[in-house]
């Protein structure tokens, strides 16, 4: 039987989806966008393509810190998506992420949605990272891998041995590339212009011109500089979308035409610096680096050398330049010196990683799919423990949890233990 | 016999209330709990997909068009309340037939204004969880489990105003800043003017 397999890696951000015999997958954005100026229409997914002005876009998303919330949401913006590449759902099978297997919070219809609604022959779900760590085991045959992914929503860094999760080894920090582009708006609306509203113009600006520093306190003392000496600064010209459609980098000194534009200078590395060092806007969790450290340090020690000889990183807020650099650097300095540190450089184009990964697996293995017969006598009972693989049986962690319970329930015992 | 009192009272209370001023203009200092309160409201702020209200949120029909494009805009929510509609039609008066149109051009905004936020849904989903029959223990508080700790170093502080290193903080508010012109445009915008 010949079925094409669609891949679909649904990202809070970008949705990356294509059939496994793509080249590469194609970036469509998960949302519905209402425009301004465009009063009869609202554009779904690969839509806003045709939006002309991107001016204060108003965005209805389907996701929320990381998690699927709004089913009816992304249920039409799948249908436009599936329309729109051509895919007859009848004829597929599908391969598809969700955090829930990462970290299981939230109820998942997603299921009955390819099962029922669109009809569907195969489903197989896993998170992105699972997919990146089964890729790096059964293909390039390493064994033990730390993923880290710095998405739209949020971070989160896990462990894998053998293609299996250690699930206290989960890491989540609470800022993604929202978080990043909402604090810049804030700086910038504060500091030089409102663009409160401008979502849209300031995450290009944030791709364009925010870097991780690689030495922070460095930096720092080079944006305090002074004109001629400063190599930091960047004038950033908005784009009007009659002439120009995307932002211009200038250099400060140069004319600006009456254009409206902002000068970035501390905010460029300060940005990405958040997910390094999240206490710097106030928030209670330590930065990847630590949590890579900490995520480690959960494993079995005879592990830990080769989980830190494996790092890979992904997800769309790790493409700033120098994150890499960075990681690296900070891992090696709060590992002891005899483990051979390595954040994988084969990691062409972070975004799309995990969608390449699902495409090898694909092709190389069996991956269990659930098959409609399946799904029809069973129904959603099967799928979790089908799909989240831990390791462990843990006994022991099983304990602890129930432990936890009592603890809730009387909260004094709590109170003595602090 | 009311006259002397009177006169005292009225001095009293001008005295009262001149002091009452001076203390909000001047010695007004935010507590802990309302500096983190803010700090929350700040945090939650990040994650908000936008900052301004739906566009399309208002839009209100041409008269002459045909009125079924409402039920199409809004999707099922707004078909139940377009029957509730007709039955306002029974005694038509100008205000009914308002505040129907009212009602039925903002669906969207209803849906984010009583939507649950997503704390309450992870808490809601867990207590589920824990109800099950036969629950698999991996599932149980996971989402809280797997939030980093706290980092080991302490936190770094910033100028709130231009974003640089800052030695200084306000009085008042907590606010970082780094030099009298900061402090400045801090004391001119920022300061205080939070507190909704």
């Amino acid at each position: 039987m010949s079925e094409t397999t669609i891949i679909l890696d649904n990202g809070a951000h970008n949705m990356k989806v294509g059939k496994s015999d793509w080249d590469a997958p194609k970036l469509i954005p998960n949302s519905i966008v209402k425009a301004k100026h465009e009063r009869k229409r609202v554009f779904v997914g690969h839509e806003q393509e045709d939006c002309s002005e991107k001016f204060s876009l108003f965005y209805v998303r389907p996701i929320e810190r990381g998690y699927v919330v709004n089913w009816d949401t992304q249920q039409q913006i799948w249908e436009k998506t599936f329309d729109h590449l051509d895919v007859e759902p009848t004829t597929s099978r599908i391969v598809y992420t969700d955090n829930n297997y990462l970290i299981p919070a939230l109820p998942d219809v997603s299921n009955e949605i390819f099962f029922e609604q669109f009809g569907f022959n195969e489903v197989f779900k896993a998170s992105a990272s699972t997919l990146v760590a089964e890729q790096s085991r059964l293909i390039n045959g390493r064994r033990c891998v730390c993923v880290v992914d710095s998405g739209f929503s949020m971070t989160t860094v896990a462990s894998f041995v053998d293609g299996m999760l250690v699930q206290e080894s989960v890491m989540r920090i609470d800022v993604g590339g929202k978080a990043l582009t909402n604090k810049l708006k804030d700086w910038i609306s504060y500091r030089q212009l409102n663009v409160s509203e401008e979502t849209y113009v300031i995450n290009e600006c944030k791709e364009d011109l925010c870097f991780v520093s690689l030495d922070f306190n460095e930096s720092m003392k080079e944006t305090k500089k002074r004109f001629d000496d400063n190599t930091i600064d960047r004038r950033y010209v908005m784009p009007d979308f009659h002439k120009t459609f995307k932002g211009v980098v200038k250099d400060p000194r140069e004319p600006t035409d009456n254009m409206p534009s902002i000068v970035l200078g501390v905010e460029r590395f300060a940005t990405p610096e958040i997910l390094f060092n999240p206490s710097d806007i106030d928030i209670d969790q330590c930065g990847v680096a630590e949590a890579v450290v900490e995520s480690i340090f959960h494993c079995a020690e005879e592990l830990r050398p080769s989980l830190a000889g494996n790092i890979i990183v992904v997800g769309g807020s790790t493409c700033f330049p120098g994150f890499r650099e960075r990681l690296q650097k900070e891992v090696t300095s709060m590992l002891p010196a005899e483990y051979r540190i390595q954040v994988s450089d084969e990691v062409k184009d972070p975004q799309t990683h995990a969608w390449m990964c699902g495409q090898e697996l694909v092709g190389a293995v069996d991956l269990p799919f659930i098959y409609r017969q399946e799904w029809d006598e069973k129904g959603d009972s099967l799928e979790f423990s089908k799909f989240f693989k831990t390791l462990v049986s843990s006994e022991e962690l099983k304990e602890t949890r129930k432990f936890e319970e009592q603890k809730e329930k009387s909260p004094k015992e709590d109170e003595e233990d602090l | 016999m009311f006259f002397p009192p009177r006169k005292s009272v009225s001095s009293a209370t001008q005295l009262r209330a001149s002091s009452r001023i001076s203390n909000l203009e001047g010695n007004r200092t935010l507590d802990e709990n309302a500096r983190k309160n803010r700090r929350t409201r700040q945090l939650d702020g990040l994650e908000q997909d936008n900052s301004h209200d739906d566009p399309h949120a208002n839009i209100i029909w041409n008269k002459a068009a045909p009125k079924f494009g409402d039920e199409l805009d809004g999707g099922p929510s707004s078909v139940k309340k377009a029957k509730k509609g007709k039955d306002d039609k029974a005694g038509p008066t100008v205000h009914g037939d308002k505040a129907r149109r009212r009602k039925l051009a903002r669906p969207e905004f209803n849906k984010q204004r009583f939507k649950k936020s997503f704390n309450a849904h992870v808490v809601e989903h867990s207590k589920i969880i824990h109800s099950s029959a036969d629950a698999d223990y991996r599932r149980i508080n996971a989402y809280f489990l797997s939030t980093a700790p706290p980092s080991s170093k302490p936190p770094r502080k910033f100028c709130a105003a231009c974003g640089k290193t800052s030695n200084y903080s306000c009085t008042r508010c907590g606010a970082r800043y780094c030099g009298i012109r900061c402090r400045d445009v801090h004391n001119d915008t920022r300061c205080m003017k939070w507190l909704a």
